[in-house]
């Protein structure tokens, strides 16, 4: 394992910007996660630290030493692809081999085969061994890619979106088995997704890629909390969080440059204005959460929609021309009904100014 | 499948299944019926093989094959008769028509340069188109599209429009004659074809497998040869047969710069002469052989075949 950084890395493909001007440094056994839209750069990105693309100009290092223009087979990485990849003229078993069987290492079969059995054992693939690599179901195959990649000791595992095409329960599991492997081997990893839900609960560390630039760097936390502007603090939470401008709710302060604020939905407190709870107050049918805040800003809003998800649910409503979504109790619909008039207040909102930047 | 079974509306009735079935009997039949033609009459007489009305039934002879494989004198009937016991079925019949075997015929030679050329020939299209396809497949080639275009174009000749540039080339270069100038001629007609069948396989396979494999430690080249090939075996058989069916048959180019020492089966077998014109039974003594090697190498490679006619209309 080592330490991976770029150094103002940059990448066009024909007009295209992919990459511009990329830093980022990976300390040895990080969990970094590349967030961002399809097109952002994440997997350009990862193919540049592999050596599949060149970078157009600055500095790839692994490990301390100058990568920029070695091969993929000199860079001691490994890659887990998004469509698995595995050698489809292969056993799992010798798709596990494969990357022990090159010229770069000198193993004898005996040490393969430990080290196979081994790795087998970790991503619980042990029992299909002999299979053909095209007989396994999509979930086994995705085993059978991480393992292919967890079977050497590289500088660093790169990882593309390798959950993605698996359905909901199967990436689930997945994902905590990975962080699972991830902190018993103290790996370095870079793992690419679109997928927030991934990137919140395996990552050290989130960067917020968007049009081929890092927008934000920082722990979960740091990116949820203190978003650096609307798109990074769009990127997380779900619902996303609902932006309106600065003058649909009267007579809140502001700051001086502010023009649009950004509520996040546990910020946002529904209240019944019909019914009105045991203590007197209006009755809390969204996030029940401390009545009395001197940064709160009430008004009133329409309830347009409810959807039903079961352990909550999610009210669609408009404040005037503007929409907002947030989560309700999940008996709400037996209190108030679409088109009923609710009262709405907002706290801790984050404010950005025109250019979207955080104010 | 039983009448009752559920059917899907794109699936055709058991009428049109059974009369689809016997029409392409039929038409399997017709087709058929020259090649039955040519292996009875190499099993005919000479005069049987001419007779008119043609013959259907007919006493079967090896006289055919072994005028096919031998060359003979006529003698006297006193010669014929003062020799020994005749050793060997062809020695019997020959002396029947009061001729001697004198000695072999250039059959087998001609056949041997058959195999010679056209396998040798189709080896070099394939490792050749390979790599060609390989490279279009997988790296930016300037002008791919163009050079891909004039790669095809070297195939829409007819062989007889540049037969006469050839025939002056090849005999300036010591090149008629020759195996080695068959094969080369065969390599650059059929490498435009191996190019464009083996590129459409080449980039069907995903070039993750190589990137993966570049990734675990390997070459480019060792990629290739451990990942790629191995998946584009379909391609590259369904690729072999088509330039050997080429290379095997091929006629106007073969008669026309080879008489002697290169010459293949094809421009040999109108030429063996019997009594009073062309033996037509060992003609078709010839042709059946000469059909046999192209029959089996079909037949091994049938799937891959079917696959890459279909190829581009089917997809996994």
């Amino acid at each position: 394992m080592a330490d991976v950084s770029l150094r103002s890395v940059s990448k066009r493909f024909g007009k295209v910007s992919a990459i511009t001007e990329l830093s980022i440094d990976i300390a040895d056994g990080e969990f970094v996660v590349l967030l961002g839209p399809t097109g952002a750069g994440k997997s350009t990105t990862l193919r540049l630290i592999a050596g599949l693309e060149k970078p157009d100009q600055g500095t790839v290092f692994i490990g301390g030493q100058d990568m920029t223009t070695s091969a993929p087979s000199q860079r001691d990485v490994s890659f887990v692809f998004q469509q698995y990849s595995l050698y489809p003229h292969l056993s799992v078993r010798d798709n596990l081999a494969f990357p022990l069987k090159s010229p770069a290492h000198d193993l004898n079969a005996v040490q393969i085969n430990a080290r196979v059995e081994y790795v087998a054992q970790l991503v619980q693939i042990d029992h299909k061994l002999d299979n053909r690599s095209t007989a396994l179901s999509g979930g086994e195959m995705q085993r059978v890619a991480i393992g292919r990649a967890l079977v050497r000791d590289p500088a660093i595992f790169l990882m593309d979106e390798p959950l993605s095409s698996l359905d909901a329960k199967l990436r689930g599991d997945l994902r905590v088995e990975l962080k699972r492997i991830q902190t018993e081997l103290g790996a370095t990893l870079l793992y690419v997704t679109h997928d927030q839900i991934e990137a919140m609960t395996m990552a050290d560390r989130i960067g917020i890629l968007n049009d081929g630039q890092l927008v934000q760097l920082g722990t979960p936390r740091e990116i949820y909390e203190n978003p650096l502007n609307i798109h990074v603090a769009a990127r997380l939470g779900q619902p996303t969080i609902n932006l309106l401008p600065v003058q649909a709710i009267a007579g809140i302060k502001a700051p001086d440059l502010a023009s649009i604020m950004g509520i996040r939905t546990e910020h946002l407190d529904v209240m019944d204005t019909q019914t009105t709870g045991t203590s007197g107050a209006p009755d809390a049918i969204g996030r029940d959460l401390p009545q009395s805040d001197a940064s709160a800003l009430d008004t009133v809003a329409k309830l347009d929609r409810v959807e039903f998800l079961g352990d909550q649910n999610r009210l669609h409503l408009s404040i005037g021309e503007h929409r907002l979504v947030t989560l309700g109790d999940g008996d709400i619909e037996y209190r108030v009904q679409p088109g009923s008039t609710l009262h709405v207040r907002a706290r801790n909102a984050l404010y950005f100014d025109e250019a979207g930047n955080r104010v | 499948m039983s009448s009752n079974a559920a059917h899907s509306v794109v699936e055709p009735s058991n009428t049109s299944k059974s009369v689809a079935s016997i029409l392409v009997v039929l038409y399997a039949l017709i087709t058929m019926i020259p090649l039955f033609w040519i292996v009875i009459t190499g099993f005919k007489s000479p005069p049987d093989s001419i007779s008119y009305p043609p013959k259907i039934v007919f006493e079967p002879t090896l006289e055919g094959y072994c005028n096919l494989f031998t060359t003979r004198s006529r003698q006297t009937r006193e010669y014929v008769a003062a020799l020994g016991p005749p050793e060997g079925i062809c020695e019997e019949i020959t002396r029947k028509r009061q001729m001697v075997i004198v000695g072999k015929s250039n059959y087998w030679p001609r056949f041997q340069n058959s195999l010679i050329i056209a396998f040798g020939s189709t080896i070099l299209a394939v490792f050749l188109g390979t790599l060609t396809a390989y490279g279009f497949s997988r790296f930016k080639v300037p002008l791919a599209d163009d050079l891909l275009f004039f790669i095809l174009s070297t195939r829409m000749m007819p062989p007889i429009a540049v037969a006469v540039p050839i025939y002056l080339m090849y005999r300036k270069l010591g090149l008629s004659d020759t195996a080695l100038g068959m094969i080369l001629l065969y390599t650059a007609v059929n490498v435009s074809l191996a190019v464009w069948l083996l590129k459409g396989f080449m980039d069907e396979i995903p070039r993750e497998y190589e990137e993966a494999a570049m990734i675990d430690g390997y070459t480019r080249l060792q990629s290739f040869w451990k990942v790629v090939l191995p998946q584009a075996t379909t391609g590259i058989a369904a690729t072999a047969i088509f330039c050997l069916i080429f290379a095997w048959n091929e006629y106007a180019f073969a008669v026309l710069l080879t008489s002697g020492s290169a010459q293949t089966a094809p421009p040999f077998i109108p030429t063996i002469i019997g009594e009073g014109g062309l033996d037509w039974p060992a003609v078709a003594a010839g042709t059946t052989i000469f059909v046999v090697p192209i029959l089996v190498f079909t037949i091994l490679l049938r799937k891959q075949l079917l696959r890459g006619i279909t190829f581009g209309a089917v997809r996994k």
